[in-house]
């Protein structure tokens, strides 16, 4: 889509236009929602948090300058909303264990008719592995993952997203990689799931 | 063995496929000397090959929009009972439509047409369609004299009973269209639809009850000013242009 599209969108939303949120807010969801399913975890929490942020975006529309792309400061209204439903729950109760929370899980195990079932439940497994590894993370550290992999933004974007400079943004994500493929590596080695070591 | 700590950004680059610029050449030379570094680029660049990210959600798999609506929408939403007398007088814009288009329009035009198409049809589309099948029985009734309604002859007229199911089936018509609308945040059109609704209800109950006074209340409801004062102007330009013989 056209950025001077979204320029039009952009400013009959800021006149009220109903239609115009609406058609914000059903481009921009799918992205809201996968950043928020990378931070938390979970996909109830993240739909919970996917409406959180598209109200306070629209609230806060009137505000919104275009110094930054759109999805740049709706990433930004994200990752802090996550923040603050982290902060409300504890990191450690909204990383609960895969088996009680299939939430992440049932997007790993989506099945593609394409797909191998056994190749799927593989990369199901793989999955549920990675998402318990992310417990390991710092915030910091999580956040940088989920938005260079999971959202794919450049390290530019990611560090307007999270206002940290890009050579933090490039620590963080060396320190995020090592430690999941440690902790990954550790699961491997107690369950004996993975041939190839990594 | 572990990597240089002042090439741990270079590393990271390097793993996202940013290859260019003079830090990575000085890095491709550091790597060939440091087995540190050489082999946590390995274990990253494996690593990186080997992840599973979870599967982004399908296009129209989420809907935030109604949820996001009803918070935004005003607290105070119009009850749906209301009083005869009400809905008389919001039928009383049709008046106004008699007035504006009336000279354009015959006042009695066909009012059985094919039920409103299903939820496949776009929103807009229905919305304008509604107001397009409304508007020949808006006309109808509302330019229709007095001494005609009050009439035996009209009473038991297949005018008025052709008029009378119209009714009743766009009343059906609205209560889907109704939550159709609000569920996408149109309120004013929903409100509009939910006011045409009453009218059309009232007409219908009328065709049952065969009741004259009624339709006198309603006829003197249409005299004074209403509902269609809030169509705006940009929808009127979608109403049925005049038909051949229009008065």
């Amino acid at each position: 889509m056209a950025n001077s599209d979204e320029q039009v969108l952009l400013g009959r939303a800021k006149n009220g236009d109903r239609l115009a949120l609406k058609a914000l807010v059903e481009r921009h969801q799918n992205d809201v929602f996968y950043l928020a399913l990378g931070l938390l975890g979970q996909r109830s929490e993240a739909e919970d948090a996917m409406q959180e942020v598209m109200i306070k975006a629209i609230k806060a529309l009137p505000r919104f300058r275009g110094d930054s792309g759109f999805a740049t400061w709706l990433y930004r209204i994200t990752h802090n909303t996550c923040l603050d439903h982290i902060r409300r729950q504890r990191w450690s109760q909204v990383t609960e264990s895969m088996d009680e929370n299939p939430g992440m899980a049932e997007h790993w195990a989506t099945p593609d008719p394409a797909d191998d079932p056994g190749r799927v439940t593989a990369s199901a497994e793989l999955g549920r592995e990675l998402m318990a590894a992310m417990d390991t993370l710092t915030p910091a550290e999580r956040s940088v993952f989920v938005l260079r992999q999971f959202q794919e933004l450049s390290t530019r974007e990611t560090a307007e997203v999270l206002s940290r400079a890009e050579g933090s943004v490039k620590n963080l994500l060396f320190r995020a990689m090592r430690k999941l493929r440690e902790a990954m590596a550790e699961f491997d080695d107690s369950t004996g799931h993975r041939e190839a070591s990594l | 063995m572990t990597a240089c700590k002042e090439w741990e950004a270079a590393i990271s680059d390097r793993v996202m496929g940013d290859v260019e610029g003079p830090e990575q050449e000085q890095f491709s030379r550091h790597v060939e000397s440091c087995p540190g570094c050489s082999a946590e680029l390995a274990a990253q660049m494996a690593f990186q090959a080997s992840l599973v990210l979870p599967t982004k959600p399908l296009p129209g798999e989420l809907n935030a929009w109604p949820k996001v609506a009803r918070e935004l929408a005003p607290p105070s939403r119009r009850s749906r009972s209301m009083s005869f007398g009400m809905a008389g007088f919001l039928a009383a814009a049709m008046l106004v439509l008699g007035v504006g288009l009336g000279g354009l329009m015959v006042t009695s035009g066909p009012v059985d047409g094919p039920r409103l198409a299903e939820s496949t049809v776009p929103e807009e589309d229905r919305y304008l369609t509604f107001l397009e099948e409304a508007a020949p029985l808006l006309l109808a009734v509302a330019n229709r004299e007095t001494p005609e309604l009050v009439s035996a002859s009209f009473l038991g007229s297949e005018a008025l009973a052709a008029e009378q199911r119209a009714a009743e089936r766009l009343a059906g018509n609205a209560r889907d269209l109704i939550e159709q609308l609000e569920e996408s945040g149109r309120d004013r059109e929903a409100q509009l639809v939910g006011e045409l609704e009453l009218v059309f209800i009232q007409v219908a109950n009328l065709s049952r009850q065969q009741d004259a006074g009624g339709l006198r209340i309603l006829k003197a409801a249409i005299d004074n000013r209403g509902l269609l004062f809030q169509l705006t102007l940009e929808e009127l330009r979608h109403l049925p242009a005049p038909r051949d013989g229009g008065v």
